[in-house]
């Protein structure tokens, strides 16, 4: 070894643990900083010498996209239970005193007492308004899951806007990828804002994606759709009813198209195409059959005429279910503010009544409404033949079960999710200890460097006082 | 006559020893000058050919230009060294004309000057071959400096250029042919350059048919207008199982060619007031190269087209066989020149001019032009810089060893000086 040639090495491994220390202290300082992965100084020789010839991530694609699939699975399955949390309270479990289910045994109850006396008023006046109270209720249903609706399509909207937003960051994100070179601490800095952008994304869709060695990342629907290609993104769009990206559509759900099946988007869309509409049809179809039961139990009533429960004060004609849970009512002529008399409920609503104090032959009719089987909906995916009181009790458990099942779902791909995130954050994350023990490391080979250096500096000072 | 010959050979010593202070001088003033090359003077005997006559001494100087220093690491791209054999090609003026005006130097600190050239500290501009629009290396003159041109790193607007050829590869999954009813396609879709460089695209829908390993492929242009549908089996089994078996076109619009043979559509887009023809390939039969199908995810997405928008320059990179790469805004990377390595016979016969420069002379042999990496040619490390290659311990050592001779020389003819007084003197 030469001293001057010695004095350059020297020098070139002074230069490298600088280098190597600005990467630890980066390392250090990101310890808590989401989304930061580990960057680590690759050391080589150049000709005698030593330098960094680039900084590499610790990164693994493959636990990036299942750290990515898993946070989709849970957002969908999240989304839906969240949704729902309201509606889910209102409604109640079978066996509390403000569900469906314990006003209808309210409502039998009080029919029953007023039949064993049929000429008390206050027994007329209690089975009214228990029939009032559970006509309320499904009211109080039916607008909870109206304002579920609401909530779920401003969501979505919101949600599109989002996620262009995103896709529109991760095209100018690579054009600034262009413009650095891989194996740099800038490049390095910008392909983990790249991670955290896909990272925010996979919690409203499901994606795939490629990524060059600069990290210029091209995201694919699951139908092949091209998302973002280099700085061209290809934007989102919802019309209310369908999500179209480039003019196919990709609506999560629908097996007609290749859509989205999971993340945030894709629970708002089964909530709005599949659990909303069917919570409806099943409110709507026990208030068609209570309007229904009541009206044909109901000898007095003609054609056309309302019996106990109306849609809305009219009689129902029968077509269509749709919106009954919502404008279901007690008849108000048997409602003494608007002049109404309570005995109706003995007598029967129609012109032909039975005017006998004590009889309680229409009375007995309507319970018998309660006691036998009824015919249901078949849209509401709960049996079409059953009483009104099972069936209250099927649909209310059925509802809470959606709930229930999106929640008990959730953590159970939590659990396996959390086992592929701990792998993820064990790779990429920083480790104090390692770093402080490379920096104990990059203190020594400065020493030892600049031990070098002023050894080789004496050698030359020794020559030049011989001179 | 002894002692006057002494005193010559005193002299002759003094001459000889003031050359090589003067090359150790200049060696320790240039020990920190990039791609320095160290010269010094070697002791030659001088006669006069008589057999009684006194032997002197000459200095005979030499460069040490093929010894190479340390390279050092820089933050700048554009340093460059040459890690082995071999020299730059510069100029001192940029697209030099006259041939015998061309250097070489190993000094590489080359920054990019205002017009875009790159250019030394000694203020010699950087030539080198430029690579055609396609991408291919002109042919060149391997022992001369003709067709070479000055490096600039700014002038290199990309000009569109059409799409001529799309290729794809990727896997169709086999599990979802074979189906009671034709399954929901899969799309993909590519951009593509037009002629006035905009770009467009071109989408194609995979469809699983109903029987097993069968796929119906449309080809649909950025306006909706369907090309043509080709329709492929896949091999199930044997050695070229998973790949194309067989190709048959199902329908096809104005212009749409496929050959079966190679799996390669040929597609005509309406885009102009004459059309453009861009061959899209999909693989030939029995061949894996292109698509396939294996019971997986769908992935038909590793679309390679030719082609580029207009473009401004972004960074340049410079790889360790001389290619200067451009890398354009729109991410296309697109070789610009070739820096070449020079290398001659004799490195050390060289003539020196001013800045760490040589020019080529008869005594240096036979100049050579070839790529960097080449057979006998060292490869260009860029963000690095040769060092002068000047040793100051030995510099400082032969300073001791030459102070010494010049001494004793100089004694040597002060001696002989005396002896001839005591001579004189011996009349009186």
């Amino acid at each position: 070894m030469s001293l001057s040639t010695g004095l350059t090495i020297a020098a070139s491994g002074l230069r490298t643990t600088q280098a190597w220390a600005d990467s630890v202290s980066r390392n250090i300082a990101n310890a808590s900083t989401a989304g930061y992965s580990r960057k680590d100084a690759q050391i080589t020789t150049l000709s005698g010498g030593v330098t960094v010839s680039a900084y590499t991530r610790s990164v693994s694609v493959s636990l990036d996209a299942m750290t990515r699939q898993g946070t989709a699975e849970i957002a969908r399955q999240d989304t839906i239970a969240s949704v729902l949390a309201g509606y889910s309270a209102q409604l109640g479990q079978p066996d509390d005193e403000v569900s469906l289910v314990s006003y209808l045994t309210d409502f039998r109850t009080s029919l029953e007492t007023l039949g064993s006396d049929p000429s008390s008023a206050v027994a007329q006046r209690s089975a009214l308004d228990s029939a009032r109270a559970l006509a309320s209720s499904l009211n109080d249903n039916a607008a909870a899951v109206a304002q579920v609706s609401t909530q779920v399509e401003s969501e979505i909207g919101a949600q599109v806007d989002g996620m262009n937003d995103l896709l529109t960051q991760i095209g100018e994100l690579n054009v600034q990828l262009n413009r650095t070179t891989a194996g740099t601490l800038e490049n390095g800095d910008l392909q983990d804002e790249m991670g955290r952008l896909l990272d925010e994304m996979s919690s409203y869709v499901d994606f795939r994606v490629s990524q060059t060695q600069t990290g210029i990342t091209t995201v694919y629907a699951p139908n092949g759709m091209t998302l973002v290609d280099g700085q061209t993104t290809q934007q989102l769009s919802y019309d209310g009813e369908r999500l179209t990206v480039g003019g196919v559509d990709v609506t999560p759900g629908d097996t007609t198209a290749r859509g989205f099946s999971e993340g945030s988007l894709s629970g708002l869309f089964q909530l709005k195409t599949d659990i909303l509409p069917t919570f409806t049809a099943q409110l709507d179809a026990m208030a068609a059959t209570l309007i229904s039961g009541f009206q044909a139990a109901d000898a007095s009533l003609a054609a056309g005429e309302a019996g106990l429960f109306t849609d809305a004060g009219l009689a129902w004609d029968g077509t269509s279910i749709e919106g009954l849970a919502a404008s279901i009512e007690v008849n108000a002529a048997a409602d003494t503010t608007q002049g109404g008399s309570v005995s109706l409920i003995r007598d029967g609503f129609g012109t032909s009544a039975i005017t006998e104090e004590g009889d309680a032959t229409q009375i007995n009719a309507f319970i018998g409404v309660l006691e036998s089987n009824q015919s249901f909906d078949a849209s509401t995916g709960l049996g079409s033949n059953m009483t009104l009181g099972d069936y209250v009790a099927q649909m209310v458990t059925a509802q809470q079960t959606t709930v229930s099942s999106a929640e008990d779902r959730s953590a159970a791909l939590a659990v396996s999710a959390e086992t592929v995130s701990a792998t993820r954050e064990n790779l990429r994350g920083v480790n104090i200890d390692d770093e402080m023990q490379k920096l104990l490391l990059i203190q020594q080979n400065y020493n030892a460097n600049s031990k070098v250096l002023t050894t080789l500096v004496d050698m030359l000072d020794t020559l030049l006082n011989a001179v | 006559m002894g002692i006057s010959n002494a005193m010559q050979t005193g002299v002759s010593g003094l001459t000889a020893n003031s050359v090589a202070i003067e090359k150790v001088s200049e060696n320790i003033a240039n020990a920190s000058t990039v791609g320095y090359k160290r010269s010094f003077a070697q002791m030659v005997t001088s006669t006069t050919g008589q057999a009684v006559a006194s032997r002197g001494v000459g200095a005979d100087v030499t460069k040490s230009v093929s010894q190479a220093g340390a390279i050092t690491a820089t933050s700048s791209v554009t340093d460059l060294a040459i890690s082995g054999n071999g020299f730059f090609v510069v100029t001192s003026n940029p697209n030099e004309t006259i041939l015998a005006n061309y250097m070489l130097t190993r000094a590489g600190s080359f920054t990019v000057d205002d017009e875009g050239y790159l250019r030394n500290a000694g203020g010699y501009y950087l030539s080198g071959y430029a690579y055609n629009d396609d991408g291919t290396l002109p042919a060149f003159d391997a022992n001369g400096f003709s067709s070479m041109e000055t490096i600039n790193l700014t002038d290199s607007s990309l000009d569109a250029s059409p799409t001529t050829s799309i290729s794809v590869a990727g896997n169709l999954p086999s599990q979802e042919t074979g189906a009671a009813s034709t399954g929901t396609a899969f799309i993909s879709s590519t951009n593509f350059y037009t002629e006035l460089g905009a770009t467009q695209s071109l989408s194609m829908t995979w469809t699983p048919t109903t029987t097993a390993n069968s796929w119906d492929i449309s080809f649909t242009d950025s306006n909706g207008t369907e090309l043509g549908v080709v329709n492929v089996t896949f091999a199930d089994s044997g050695t070229t199982a998973g790949s194309p078996a067989s190709y048959t076109v199902v329908s096809a619009g104005t212009g749409f060619g496929f050959d079966t043979a190679t799996g390669t559509a040929t597609l005509t887009i309406d885009n102009a007031t004459s059309p453009q023809v861009v061959s899209f390939e999909m693989g030939a039969p029995g061949s894996l190269d292109g698509i396939t199908q294996f019971a997986g995810d769908f992935s038909a997405q590793d679309f390679t087209t030719d082609g580029f928008p207009v473009s401004t320059l972004s960074r340049t990179e410079i790889t360790d066989d001389g290619t200067v790469w451009g890398v354009y805004e729109s991410g296309v990377r697109k070789a610009l020149y070739m820096i070449p390595v020079a290398t001659v016979t004799n490195p050390d016969g060289l003539s020196e001019v001013d800045a760490n420069a040589y020019r080529v002379s008869r005594e240096a042999g036979t100049l050579n032009i070839q790529q960097a990496g080449a057979s006998g040619a060292g490869t260009i490390v860029s963000g690095a810089l040769e060092a002068s290659n000047v040793e100051i311990a030995q510099e400082l050592t032969d300073l001791i060893r030459i102070q010494r001779a010049y001494s004793s020389n100089a004694k040597v003819v002060t001696t002989a000086d005396e002896m001839l007084t005591e001579t004189t003197q011996i009349k009186r």
